[in-house]
């Protein structure tokens, strides 16, 4: 729904020096690419001035004074000036494309990259959607900006000049007769551009708002089928729809004076040249090739101003795309991940000490949290959702730093500790399995050139999965859809288990999923869970009896606090929290 | 139109579309004859122009040229203007007339129709569709014809200027329409590529951002980075193959009427020469071949439009001609015994007693059925409960009440008529419906309470109703109170909030049975029991049928139904199925435990 919105683009300014000098940076490897495309268009523009003048001179020293060789000589210039603008303009459309990919490509890439070192609070905050648009079109749209717009604009400019200063120094009596209803045809042309988008905005507008009801009554129809209000639907989109039709038709009314007013114009001047012009020849004054030669400026004088108003836009929208690359550039990254010091080995325990913790100020997730976990026990930890559970795992991985109080890893402050060793020697096996594209292989062995055979043969052998794998069209290279469609739920945990073991992490946190499964997968999980966790420090957020009961300890939280703690037959016993929570979570599960 | 829509190719379906404005279609292919011949004419007068100002003396011809110069421009200024505003105006009418019969047809279509439709593909129907054959109506035409007019005359006046140089010279220009089809065929394909590489690039994006928890987790940042550079490498490599075409098909096309011009340049030049053209024909000439060749480029730009549009329109008149939900029989069975009912005469409902036996229904293509042998009695004003597990059939059972589907077998009475018989329309009017999904419109709160009165202006009585709704202490915080807009789909508004709106909606709407769908999901409690309690003194006499996951909710009901599988587990009132101890009774346990669970802090 986002894009019927996005009316950013229509407010966005033609030009802003200051997103165009942040663009610099990536011009500047490519600057000789950049020096050859100017070199190109202003040689371009140099054939462009000749060509009229070898038509006059052909006329003047070939056909005027019947001289066949001179007019083979100068068929020939012409012939030559012209195929070197074809090749001078196929050259110069090839290298602007080929620099404008070049750049866009490194942007978008270091665009991707600043995106993977945001930290996860900006993802919280932000939908895929629109970081995705971001990277992808926003950046093909800047592309527009260097290879049509700003360079073609800046040719046709040169052009303009070019025959300008030509018709003046060639006569400029005439020069100056021909360019003189020049200021005002730009000027009516810059009018009626101003117009003419301001008309289109509105339109756009309009059409935005029809998407955007039309959206809506196409998800709501059985509302409106049940309250009976289709007439009432119908009337409310008719005068949406009639507005529409209204702002089109004023803009296909500017747009009509348009061409018609450049016509008139280009009439005018060339009245002008003849009129004028012809006086000259019968006086003596120039010669008809001349003449022929402003006949040919004067056609070729007025094709740049309907070039340039149409690249108005792109400036715009480039702009407005700009200004939302840079603004997501912007976004403070996580600090060096590699800085503090390595977590590798633990050699006692995790403690944690009055932790308090909140996403944002409205709502505190943990309060005062305080427990140990020895090294080598398997802890689960149970609580309502949102009781804090999985924020505990966010934590230990520094994904979000803790406002007040410690967790002390071997009685150091874990915000000493490097985050990337702390998010590797941790590992987080989730609720939802991100499955990527590629093989099962890739996807247990997530790092690139990580790939291990011993590993994966010994990985195979101890979750058991030679079975679910010899089912497989390609085994373990099948090659898995997007988004994991053609795996089942089992096989899918199965690769979020062996990615935790390929990494042979130091401590395991395990989010264990809330939804039912099949029994294949249940007893798959059961097995795993017991395997990964049996040599190691572990955390298990925990939504299954069998694995509670395998525990040595449970933690049970509630609103944020540690309300209870101990193994499954004391909280039991106790009749508290615990078993409350035990009949309303696990025990129901537990009788079918 | 339906009718007329079925029989539709896509060339009648224009036709029909451009029928109301054929007046200004002709007006406007007048403008575009003269704005033509006055573009045709300049040519001749630069011509009598040039060869006056070579026999010398002849001023008064040189000035009379540039006037006439003037004239034809000023003509053709003013028609051109017409021109467009009598094509393009047309087609953006046209356009107009489209969606809107579009939306009109889309309100009546059944049910189900939108169920099986995804929204973008309507959407994309009604949008890009409509902008294609817009374009052909538009654009598209006036191009079309203008193209055709210099292809019936310019090489005519060339011809009458010189035959043996027209030859020559319109040799190359053949080559312009064939290197269009050509060129554009390779361009096309290589695009394809380059979208297909745009889209892995995204859906590597998406891939890689929806999974960012883990690729942080296994700090696999640089890997992730390199994969994505990798698609991205491909996506250049492939828009640079296109830019090798693209970037050599304009300088081409170029190339091939610059040859046209040095071959004029040299046999024309000759020809000056030795007197067999004078120079102003020759320089006519020029000008003639520059504008020939804008309508050769124009063939292939047309071809293409003309085979967007229709299939376009094709995908139009697609939902044109999806038939729409009839009075009598929903079109969900448009099987022989529901036609055969169609042709009794409609019936009122006696009174609002529903009865429902042994009704059986699977959604088509499902392999299990929705519900299976449902009975259950309602009298007038009083009220039902529906539980049970998640997919155990209680949307469903709603739907079929309010004649969304046909059952596949039984039948529902509404005060002893079956209700296949009762006019949809009428039998609609029955029921005010709070979905569980909450659909809002994003209008002001005062538009959504009224929603389904005529006058929608009565601020007292929204008032009335949100009051009732439990919404009176949210509406005092709202910026504009009543007059809030809500913005798409209510996103300002908290769940609980939105559901209140569209309790108070039900309400207003004062129909004889009220069914509330899970309505309450995001109210607490203790608010909930408040909107039941004034619901309740409010509207003794109304029918109500509340499907809800929380038990309390449903206490009061003078019948509840446990439904499972699609099947009537346990029935009873409250104090009934407590008694039992069965299904029910046990998930009052469980909800009382976790209410406990949560006060105590």
């Amino acid at each position: 729904m986002e894009e019927y919105f996005n009316e950013d683009d229509i407010k966005a300014p033609l030009w802003d020096t200051g997103l165009v000098r942040r663009m610099m940076p990536y011009l500047r490897n490519w600057r000789l690419h950049f020096l050859a495309a100017v070199v190109l268009v202003l040689g371009g523009t140099a054939v462009q001035i000749t060509l009229p003048l070898l038509l006059g001179k052909s006329v003047d020293l070939g056909i005027k004074i019947k001289n066949h060789e001179l007019l083979w000589l100068y068929v020939m210039l012409y012939g030559v000036a012209h195929l070197s603008f074809f090749v001078i303009s196929a050259a110069r459309n090839w290298l602007l494309q080929y620099t404008g990919q070049q750049i866009l490509h490194e942007l978008r890439t270091h665009l991707f990259s600043h995106i993977q070192k945001l930290p996860l609070s900006f993802f919280d905050r932000t939908p895929v959607g629109r970081l995705v648009t971001r990277i992808t079109n926003d950046v093909a749209t800047l592309a527009e900006l260097f290879s049509a717009a700003l360079i073609n604009v800046s040719g046709e400019v040169c052009v303009l000049i070019g025959i300008g200063i030509m018709m003046l120094a060639l006569h400029w009596k005439l020069g100056l007769a021909a360019m003189i209803t020049s200021p005002l045809l730009y000027y009516v042309a810059w009018f009626l551009k101003v117009k003419m988008r301001d008309a289109f905005r509105l339109s756009r507008v309009k059409l935005a708002m029809i998407n955007a009801s039309l959206a809506e009554n196409v998800s709501g129809m059985s509302v409106i089928h049940i309250f009976n209000q289709e007439k009432s639907r119908e009337g409310k989109f008719d005068q949406m729809n009639s507005e529409l039709r209204e702002a089109e038709l004023d803009s296909v009314f500017y747009n009509s004076f348009f061409v018609p007013s450049v016509t008139v114009f280009s009439a005018i001047t060339m009245a002008i040249v003849t009129t004028y012009g012809g006086w000259l020849v019968s006086h003596g004054e120039i010669s008809i090739g001349l003449l022929i030669t402003f006949i040919a400026y004067t056609q070729a004088f007025f094709d740049p101003v309907r070039q340039i108003s149409e690249k108005i836009s792109v400036f715009q929208s480039a702009m407005a795309s700009a200004e939302r690359v840079f603004a997501l550039l912007d976004e403070a990254p996580e600090p060096d991940l590699d800085s503090g010091r390595e977590f590798t080995v633990l050699c006692d325990a995790i403690e944690f000490k009055d932790l308090d913790f909140s996403y944002n100020q409205d709502k505190q997730i943990l309060k005062g949290l305080s427990f140990t976990i020895k090294k080598g026990e398997r802890i689960a930890i149970v609580g309502h959702t949102g009781a804090g559970k999985t924020t505990l795992a966010a934590l230990l991985k520094r994904f979000y730093d803790y406002q007040d109080g410690q967790i002390l890893i071997d009685g150091i402050d874990l915000r000493e500790f490097s985050r990337s060793s702390l998010r590797r020697r941790i590992g987080l096996i989730q609720q939802d399995v991100n499955i990527f594209s590629g093989t099962i292989q890739d996807n247990i062995f997530l790092a690139e050139g990580s790939f291990d055979q011993a590993k994966l043969d010994s990985i195979v052998r101890e979750l058991q999965m030679e079975t679910l794998i010899n089912k497989l069209p390609d085994g373990i290279n099948t090659q898995i859809y997007e988004r994991g469609s053609n795996i089942s739920a089992g096989q899918r945990q199965l690769i979020a288990f062996s990615r935790a073991l390929a990494t042979d992490p130091e401590i395991l946190i395990l989010d264990e999923a809330t939804s039912s499964v099949d029994s294949e997968t249940e007893s798959i999980i059961q097995r795993s869970v017991q395997l990964l966790t049996s040599q190691r420090t572990s955390l298990i957020i925990a939504h299954r009896l069998s694995t509670i009961r395998n525990c040595s300890r449970i933690l049970v939280l509630h609103h944020g606090r540690l309300v209870e703690q101990g193994t499954h037959e004391e909280l039991l016993a106790q009749k508290g929290h615990y078993q409350k929570l035990y009949e309303l979570q696990f025990a129901e599960g537990d009788k079918t | 139109m339906n009718q007329q829509a079925q029989t539709h190719t896509p060339q009648k379906f224009f036709i029909e579309l451009l029928k109301p404005y054929r007046r200004h279609l002709f007006y406007g292919f007048l403008s575009l004859v003269i704005v033509d011949i006055a573009d045709i004419l300049p040519p001749i007068i630069l011509k009598l122009a040039i060869d006056a100002i070579e026999r010398g003396n002849e001023v008064r011809t040189i000035f009379y040229c540039g006037i006439a110069l003037i004239a034809t421009a000023s003509v053709q200024a003013v028609f051109r203007f017409f021109w467009r505003q009598f094509f393009l105006g047309t087609s953006h009418r046209s356009a107009y007339d489209l969606r809107k019969q579009l939306f009109k047809h889309l309100l009546k279509l059944p049910f189900h129709y939108f169920s099986r439709t995804r929204t973008g593909d309507i959407m994309s129907r009604m949008t890009n569709d409509i902008q294609e054959i817009r374009f052909m109506l538009g654009i598209g035409i006036l191009v079309a014809l203008d193209a055709s007019f210099y292809f019936l005359t310019v090489p005519f006046i060339m011809l009458w200027l010189s035959p043996e140089l027209t030859l020559i010279t319109m040799l190359p220009f053949l080559l312009i329409p064939v290197m269009v089809v050509m060129v554009k065929n390779s361009i096309h394909n290589r695009s394809r590529d380059v979208q297909a590489r745009l889209s892995d690039l995204s859906s590597k994006a998406e891939e890689n951002l929806s999974g960012i928890r883990v690729v942080k987790g296994f700090r696999n940042e640089e890997s992730e980075i390199s994969r994505f550079n990798s698609c991205g490498l491909k996506y250049v490599s492939d828009k640079i193959r296109l830019a090798n075409v693209e970037s050599l098909f304009h300088p081409a096309l170029d190339m091939v009427i610059a040859t046209g011009m040095v071959v004029l340049l040299y046999f024309g030049g000759n020809m000056v020469i030795a007197g067999t053209i004078t120079l102003g024909s020759f320089m006519a000439f020029e000008s003639y071949m520059l504008k020939l060749s804008w309508p050769m480029m124009a063939i292939g730009w047309i071809i293409n439009i003309y085979q967007r549009s229709m299939a376009s329109a094709e995908r139009c008149l697609q939902i044109l001609r999806e038939p729409v939900a009839q009075s009598l029989v929903d079109v969900a069975d448009p099987s022989a015994s529901s036609a055969a009912m169609a042709v009794e005469k409609p019936v009122e409902p006696a009174s609002y007693d529903i009865e429902v036996s042994d009704l059986c229904f699977s959604y088509p293509g499902a392999n299990q059925p929705a519900l299976k042998n449902i009975s259950f009695t309602l009298p007038e004003g009083k009220t039902l409960g529906i539980t049970g597990p998640v997919g155990c059939g209680k949307s469903t059972l709603l739907r079929m009440l309010m004649k969304m589907f046909t059952p596949d077998h039984g039948q529902i009475n509404i005060g002893k008529t079956d209700s296949r018989h009762i006019d949809l329309l009428a039998l609609r009017q029955l029921f005010a419906y709070v979905p569980q999904e909450t659909f809002l419109f994003s209008e002001t709160i005062r538009e959504n309470i009224l929603f389904a009165l005529d006058n929608k202006d009565q601020s007292e009585q929204a008032r009335d109703f949100a009051a009732l709704s439990g919404l009176a202490g949210d509406l005092e915080e709202f910026p504009g109170k009543l007059e809030t807009m809500l913005g798409e789909r209510g996103v300002n508004l908290s769940g609980g909030q939105k559901q209140r709106v569209s309790l108070a909606r039900a309400l207003a709407a004062n129909r004889p049975i009220l069914v509330l769908d899970d309505c309450t999901s995001a109210v607490d409690t203790e608010t909930e029991q408040q909107i039941l309690n004034s619901l309740r003194k409010q509207s003794q006499r109304r029918t109500c049928i509340i499907v809800s996951h929380r038990m309390v909710s449903l206490q009061n009901s003078d019948l509840i139904i446990y439904l499972d599988n699609g099947e009537v587990v346990e029935t009873g009132s409250h104090e009934e199925l407590l008694r039992l101890g069965g299904r029910y009774a046990r998930a009052w346990e469980r909800q009382r435990i976790k209410a406990q669970l949560e006060e105590s802090v």
